[in-house]
């Protein structure tokens, strides 16, 4: 828009309106002076009432947080760039503790960890809820176990290590072995969700990656129509240090906003190990002493707070109005049963779980999915070594019929892979053997899952059924694909009434297994063999 | 590290050591200059800090920074910071050691910052006022900025009272362009 031009916001009432609210009292703060900047941290001389975690701003509005609190200096992080400030400036408090205003109108944005819209698409509107970035998790007495499944649409993880509303699970693997892929399907399979108006709402947090990757994966979800319910808050590798330590908080903050008022909210930590590496950084510039790797002694701390925001909050609203903590927006509002599920993202280097963040985020989590780089290059995607992945709580809240079906495929896939790993020495094999390993070999054919499409949950069933009742026995590996389609697209033109829709109703007898047994002979009857 | 810890243990000792000798008002005249050398030359900090400058030189800096005439007591103090490896914190035992000066002596430090001179009337008015609110005998620092345009700006310590003209019209201005683009940093 051209300078000179007349905006709307710039009609006379309006703006006659907005000199009304000016206040021209004298002004009164609390001030100190910058002694020094080095990078993203400001020691300021003064402040003597300032809090922890204060916000703190600068005379030309750069905001920054009081980090340390020392006798006779502040530790302060910068959340804009440092050249803007100089020394001897100087900073007052602004009496708030650093939060983002959270507004259901941020559904389909790209905003910072301030909660400030980088997308260029205009200012946020709507009614703001100023969450708090640091807050307690909410008390055993408002939590209640995992009871609701979060499907992700990938057979792998539903079936074997299934994810409940309210949980904690790490996805952990080396670099591209697929751990981001893992988390957009999930998205994206929530889009069945919300067109049935019970949205599972989503928060994409993208710590330390760059502008090009996160414009990409905004286009991907775009094009599958998942931004309509999804959040992504963006600290890319040239933001401030402190953003990128913030950003995670920032999307803890908005998801707890949904969880509160009764909804439900899935958030994605990408990565937080580019978060723990962004903490040392802030942590050794305020001369905090290093621990091992040079991280601070409160790195734990750092992600186990944060994890533990993630929570299923309890159904009766009585008790659920108590709940500590609650910011002062809150208050009146919440509702009972929402829940926070985290999916935090750890990137090892050369498979080392037994390295110093990952060791602590598996401890901390409900389980950890975890991501091989030889399946990876097998063309076994998603990549999942069943072996070493676990869901500590998610067996609770899987759908009965999952449970009937796939109950022993866990264990099953890890005796085939030990004994797969024994037969590569020598070639005289039992019948017993043999028919072990030939159905492991087909149910990992048949877990392999094409990027971006999830299946529903009652289509899963039905071909893990096939997998796991040995229906797969006269068909040759290579035409599991094609049995798999084939099966699929039978099922939802003949069999959609009598056996989809009662599996999603959480029935499943002699009658749906045995329909599932003649469209699996159609379908091996349609590929020819 | 207890950084902060650092500065105000050498800051107390040196008062203490300094009104043995009754010296503390002459050290107090020297910590002003050296405070304004420190807030004047933004690279004195960076020089201190530097391992590679010898001793000696540091020590002339030091005393130019100063004022140039050393007593006694200063010398010694030099001594010891430069002894313990500690001239980087120099500036913060200074800023240090005028917050314990001010202590021991019930005083105040007040910045009136005017947009043209006042009449004294008006401004013995305004100090007796703040004699009455914080207590205590005030040293007053009168600057006088046309910048602020009209009004006064008053700092008593760590509090700042704006009631300058050029803050409330910065204040209509943020007020006018919120939510527009140029507002965003």
């Amino acid at each position: 828009m051209p300078e000179n031009a007349i905006k709307v916001s710039e009609i006379s009432e309006l703006l006659k309106k907005q000199l009304e609210q000016i206040d021209i009292n004298v002004q009164y703060d609390e001030i100190g002076e910058v002694l020094e900047v080095s990078d993203g941290v400001a020691r300021i001389y003064g402040l003597t009432n300032v809090g922890a975690n204060e916000l703190l701003e600068f005379e030309n509005g750069v905001m920054a947080i009081a980090m340390n609190l020392e006798e006779d200096n502040v530790g302060a992080i910068l959340l804009g760039p440092t050249y803007l400030v100089k020394e001897g400036f100087t900073v007052k408090r602004t009496g708030r503790v650093a939060s983002i205003n959270v507004s259901e109108e941020m559904l389909g944005r790209v905003i910072n960890p301030l909660g400030v819209p980088i997308d260029g698409k205009g200012s946020i509107g709507g009614e703001f809820f100023e969450m708090p970035l640091e807050r307690k998790a909410p008390g055993v007495i408002f939590r209640q176990p995992v009871s609701e499944p979060l499907q992700t649409g990938l057979k792998a993880i539903d079936a074997m290590t299934p994810i409940g509303r309210g949980q904690r699970e790490l996805i952990i693997g080396d670099r591209q072995t697929g751990k981001t892929s893992i988390t957009v399907d999930t998205i994206i399979n929530q889009l069945d969700n919300f067109k049935a108006g019970h949205p599972v709402y989503c928060i994409y947090v993208a710590i330390g990656q760059k502008g090009s990757t996160v414009a990409s994966l905004v286009n991907t979800l775009k094009e599958y129509g998942a931004m309509s319910y999804t959040i992504v808050v963006a600290a890319n590798a040239s933001d401030p240090a402190a953003l990128r330590y913030l950003a995670p908080y920032a999307g803890a903050a908005i998801g707890e906003y949904f969880r509160d008022t009764g909804r439900h909210a899935l958030v994605i930590y990408d990565d937080l190990s580019k978060q723990a590496v962004a903490y040392r950084e802030v942590s050794l510039i305020l001369r905090r002493p290093p621990g091992r790797e040079a991280y601070p002694g409160d790195i734990f701390y750092l992600h186990s707070r944060l994890l533990e925001r993630a929570a299923k909050i309890i159904a009766q609203q009585e008790v659920a109005e108590q709940m500590n903590d609650l910011p002062e927006c809150l208050k009146g509002k919440v509702k009972a049963g929402g829940s926070l599920t985290a999916l935090p993202i750890i990137e090892t280097q050369a498979g080392d779980i037994s390295a110093y963040i990952p060791t602590n985020v598996i401890s901390i989590t409900d389980g950890q999915i975890f991501l091989d780089t030889d399946l990876f290059n097998e063309g076994v995607r998603p990549a999942i070594n069943v072996g070493i992945s676990v869901s500590r709580v998610g067996g609770n809240a899987q759908i009965k019929p999952m449970k009937q079906v796939a109950g022993t495929l866990k264990t099953d896939q890890a005796q085939f892979r030990e004994l797969e790993a024994f037969t590569k020495f020598g070639s005289e094999m039992d019948a017993v053997t043999a028919m072990t390993i030939d159905k492991g070999q087909k149910n990992t054919k048949l877990l392999i899952q094409s990027l971006h499409k999830p299946l529903s949950v009652e289509k899963q069933v039905a071909i893990l059924y096939c997998g796991t009742h040995g229906l797969l026995a006269d068909v040759p590996l290579d035409k599991v694909k094609d049995f798999e389609d084939k099966f699929l697209t039978i099922l939802e033109y003949s069999y959609k009434e009598e056996v989809l829709n009662e599996i999603k109703k959480g029935n499943f007898d002699d009658k749906i297994s045995s329909l599932i047994e003649e469209a699996a002979q159609r379908a091996q009857a349609q590929i020819g063999t | 590290m207890k950084t902060g810890l650092i500065a105000s243990r050498y800051a107390q000792a040196l008062y203490e050591f300094a009104s043995d000798y009754k010296m503390e008002d002459e050290i107090y005249k020297g910590m002003k200059i050296l405070e304004k050398s420190f807030s004047l030359n933004r690279e004195l900090n960076t020089v201190l800090r530097n391992p590679l400058l010898k001793r000696e030189l540091k020590k002339q800096l030091i005393v130019t920074a100063y004022g140039g005439e050393v007593d006694i007591v200063f010398e010694r103090f030099i001594e010891l910071i430069l002894n313990n490896k500690r001239e980087a914190y120099l500036q913060n035992i200074v800023l240090k050691y005028l917050d314990v000066y001010y202590e021991h002596k019930n005083l105040c430090i007040v910045k009136l910052k005017i947009a043209f001179p006042i009449g004294q009337e008006s401004e013995k008015k305004l100090i007796d006022s703040i004699k009455k609110l914080v207590l205590k005998d005030l040293i007053v620092e009168k600057e006088i900025d046309p910048k602020i345009i009209g009004g006064f700006i008053l700092e008593i310590g760590d509090v700042r009272w704006d009631g300058s003209l050029a803050t409330q019209l910065n204040k209509i201005h943020k007020k006018l362009m919120e939510g527009t683009f140029l507002n965003l940093n």
